[in-house]
C-alpha cells in the first residue's frame, strides 16, 4: 500500500506555441512514512512536480494516485479538499500571509472545515508552542526572523495532521545553522505521525534527511538511492 | 457561512483605510443618488399635481349651431338669456342619464351634470351665470368646478344644504359681496354661505347654487320647465395623458353632436412629466454605473493586491466557493455599511437642500414614502454591489496558485 502512487506522469508548457517539455512519463511510488528526495538542478521541474502532485497544477498525461484515489480525475474542489485533509505543504520562501499573525497563519489550514473557532485556536496554539513559538502567537511574519518564519510555515504544514508533506526546498532561504534546527523539528514530528515527505532540492537539503533518492534530469527520474 | 462572515469582517478590518474609503465612497453615492431622486420626484409630483390640476378634466356640451336644430326649451328672454358655456356658446340641453354612459368610459374616473345658465338680475338689469352643480359628486367637481378646497371666505354646500348660495370670488369682488351678503336670483333672495375662487376651470359660474334650487331658480326664467337635464356635463379624466382619449369617447356618444372643452394644457404638462421622468431614469441608470464602477473597480484593485494571499489560501485547501462568497460578501458589507447611513443622510439632507432650492418641500408629498424608497435604494445598492464583485470573484477562483506561487 502506498500513500502516492505516480504512473507514466508527463508535463510540458505551450510557449507562444512551441510545447516545451518538462518531464515525460515519469513513475514512482512513496510508501507511508517513507521520506522521498527529488533532486535536480535549478529549472528541472522539480517545483511543477510537486505543484502537479499536490493538484495546484494538472499534467499532460499520466495518472496519480493517492491511497487509491485518481488525483487527476478529481474535480478543483475536490482537490482542495485533499489538500486541506491530507496534504501539506513547504514552500522555499514560506508563502506566509504577511497581514495575518502566526496564529492566524496557522489556523488558516482549519477554516471551513466545519471545526469549531476555538478548536482550531487550540491546535493552532499548540502546535505554535511545540515549535517554540507560544511568545510569538500575535506577531505578523515581518516581526519575526526567518527562522522563526519557516517554523510557523511548519506549524501550518502539520496542524491538520497530513499523511504527506511536500516540501519546495525547505531550507533553501535559510542559513545552515537555521536550516538544521528547523528540519531537525519537522523531522521529529514526521517520524513521530509516521508521515511520508517528499522534498524538492538542488542541494541545500541534507540528504541525511532522507529515506530515497530520485533525481529529475533532462526530463527522466532515476534513483540513485544508493548514494545516499 | 457564519465563519465565511467572520473572515470577511476581519479581512475588511485588517485592511482599515481601504474599507474606510470605500464606505465612504458608498456613503456619499447613496447620499448624492437619494438627494437626486427625491429632487425629482417632487418635480415630477408636482408636475403630476398641476396635470390633475388643469389638464385631467374637460366639459361636455351640445353647442347650438347656426345651422342646426334651434333650442327647445328658450327662456323669457332669449337675447340675454339662455344656457350657455364658455366663451359665450348657446348649448342645448341633454339628458342627465348621459352621466352613465360617459362614466364607462375607460379613460374617465368621474362625471358630473352641471347646469349654467345666463340670467338677468331683475332689479338692475345685470346679467350674471348661474351653476347648478350636484354637491354629493365631489370629485367630479373638485376637479372640475368648485369644492371645499377652493373657498375662500365663509363655507362650502352641505349636500342638505338649501336656499343658499356660493358665489364667485370675482362676482363678490365686483358687488362687494360676502359670507352673510343677500343676492337676488330670478326674484327670490339667497344668502351667500361662501366665497369660492375656482382659478383655471372649464367652465364657472358667478353664482353657484345646490341643483335642486338651481333647477328651480332657471325654470322661473324658461317658457317650458327643465326636465331631468344638463347643458354641461363635467368629466375628471383618469390623468392628464388620457385626457384626449376620454375627450374624443365622450364627444362620439352622441355621434358627433357633442363638443369639448378643456384648458388644453394636459398635453404639454404631460410632455413635460415624460421630460421629468426620463430624467429620473438616466440619472439613476448614469449614478447606478457610476457606483458600480467604483465598486467594481475596488474590488478588483483588492483582488489583484491579494492575488499571493488567494494562491497560498488554496494552495492550503481553500475552496473556490469559499474564495468567491468571500469576495463577494465583502463588497456587500461595504456597500452596505455606506449604503445605508448614506442613504439616510441623503432624506435627512433633502430639506436642507430643498430649501436652500426654494422649493416648496411639504412633508406630505406621496414621494417621501420612506420605508418603500429606502428599501428600493438599500435594495439596488447590494445588488450593484453584488454583481460588481463577480467579475473579480471569477478573477479570484480562476488564479492559478501554481502560477502565482512559482512566481
Amino acid at each position: 500500500m502506498f500513500v502516492l502512487n505516480v504512473d507514466n506522469l508527463s508535463k510540458s508548457f505551450d510557449v507562444r506555441g512551441n510545447q516545451l517539455k518538462i518531464f515525460s512519463d515519469i513513475s514512482f511510488a512513496v510508501k507511508p512514512g517513507e521520506v522521498l528526495l527529488i533532486s535536480g538542478r535549478s529549472g528541472v521541474g522539480k517545483s511543477t512536480l510537486l505543484g502537479i502532485l499536490s493538484g495546484l497544477d494538472r499534467a499532460n498525461s499520466g495518472k496519480i494516485f493517492f491511497k487509491d484515489k485518481d488525483l487527476t480525475a478529481m474535480t478543483l474542489n475536490e482537490l482542495a479538499e485533499l489538500r486541506a485533509k491530507h496534504i501539506g505543504m513547504i514552500f522555499q520562501s514560506f508563502n506566509l500571509i504577511q497581514t495575518w499573525t502566526a496564529l492566524e497563519n496557522v489556523e488558516a489550514v482549519l477554516m471551513h472545515r466545519g471545526i469549531d473557532a476555538a478548536e482550531r485556536r487550540k491546535r493552532a496554539t499548540e502546535i505554535l508552542e511545540e515549535l517554540g513559538l507560544g511568545e510569538r502567537l500575535a506577531n505578523l511574519p515581518a516581526e519575526l526572523s526567518v527562522g522563526q518564519q519557516q517554523r510557523v510555515a511548519i506549524a501550518r504544514t502539520m496542524v491538520h495532521r497530513p499523511d504527506l508533506i511536500l516540501a519546495d526546498e525547505p531550507t533553501g532561504d535559510v542559513d545552515e545553522e537555521t536550516a538544521s534546527e528547523v528540519m531537525t523539528l519537522l523531522m521529529e514530528r514526521v517520524k513521530k505521525d509516521n508521515i511520508s515527505m517528499i522534498a524538492a532540492s538542488h542541494g541545500a537539503f541534507n540528504k541525511k534527511y532522507a529515506d530515497r533518492e530520485l533525481m529529475l534530469k533532462d526530463g527522466k527520474i532515476c534513483d540513485i538511492t544508493e548514494t545516499i | 457561512m457564519k465563519e465565511i462572515f467572520s473572515n470577511t469582517l476581519t479581512e475588511l478590518l485588517r485592511r482599515p483605510f481601504r474599507t474606510l474609503v470605500n464606505v465612504l465612497g458608498y456613503f456619499l453615492c447613496c447620499a448624492f443618488i437619494t438627494i437626486i431622486v427625491l429632487l425629482l420626484r417632487f418635480d415630477l409630483q408636482a408636475k403630476d399635481s398641476v396635470v390633475r390640476y388643469m389638464g385631467a378634466k374637460f366639459l361636455i356640451y351640445s353647442p347650438v349651431r347656426k345651422d342646426g336644430a334651434p333650442q327647445i326649451k328658450i327662456a323669457k328672454d332669449p337675447v340675454s338669456e339662455g344656457f350657455f358655456t364658455e366663451p359665450s356658446v348657446n348649448t342645448h340641453l341633454m339628458p342627465v342619464s348621459l352621466v352613465q354612459k360617459i362614466a364607462a368610459i375607460d379613460e374617465v374616473k368621474a362625471v358630473t351634470p352641471f347646469l349654467l345658465f345666463r340670467i338677468k338680475q331683475g332689479q338692475d338689469g345685470h346679467i350674471f351665470s348661474l351653476g347648478g352643480i350636484k354637491v354629493q359628486d365631489n370629485y367630479a367637481l373638485k376637479s372640475t368646478m368648485v369644492s371645499e378646497g377652493d373657498i375662500v371666505k365663509g363655507a362650502f354646500f352641505n349636500p342638505n344644504d338649501r336656499n343658499v348660495v356660493v358665489v364667485d370670488k370675482s362676482y363678490a369682488d365686483l358687488w362687494n359681496l360676502k359670507p352673510g351678503s343677500v343676492v337676488n336670483v330670478a326674484d327670490a333672495l339667497y344668502p351667500v354661505i361662501g366665497v369660492v375662487s375656482s382659478h383655471a376651470r372649464t367652465a364657472r359660474a358667478d353664482i353657484y347654487m345646490n341643483w335642486e334650487d338651481a333647477k328651480k331658480a332657471i325654470n322661473k326664467r324658461l317658457t317650458v320647465p327643465l326636465d331631468d337635464e344638463a347643458n354641461i356635463f363635467l368629466v375628471a379624466s383618469t390623468g392628464g395623458e388620457f385626457n384626449a382619449t376620454a375627450m374624443k369617447k365622450a364627444q362620439e356618444l352622441l355621434e358627433g353632436n357633442l363638443s369639448a372643452n378643456s384648458v388644453n394644457c394636459s398635453l404639454h404638462v404631460v410632455d413635460f412629466m415624460g421630460l421629468s421622468k426620463n430624467t429620473l431614469n438616466y440619472v439613476l441608470l448614469a449614478a447606478c454605473i457610476l457606483v458600480f464602477l467604483f465598486s467594481a473597480n475596488s474590488q478588483w484593485s483588492l483582488v489583484s493586491e491579494k492575488r499571493h494571499e488567494i494562491a497560498i489560501l488554496k494552495a492550503i485547501g481553500w475552496k473556490n466557493n469559499v474564495i468567491f462568497a468571500q469576495i463577494v460578501l465583502g463588497s456587500v458589507l461595504q456597500s452596505a455599511s455606506g449604503g445605508v447611513p448614506g442613504t439616510i443622510a441623503g432624506f435627512a439632507l433633502f430639506p436642507l437642500c430643498a430649501a436652500m432650492l426654494e422649493i416648496p418641500f411639504n412633508e406630505q408629498y406621496e414621494f417621501l414614502n420612506l420605508p418603500v424608497l429606502f428599501a428600493w435604494v438599500f435594495v439596488g445598492i447590494v445588488l450593484i454591489a453584488i454583481f460588481s464583485a463577480l467579475v473579480p470573484a471569477f478573477k479570484a477562483v480562476k488564479t492559478s496558485p501554481a502560477d502565482v506561487l512559482r512566481n
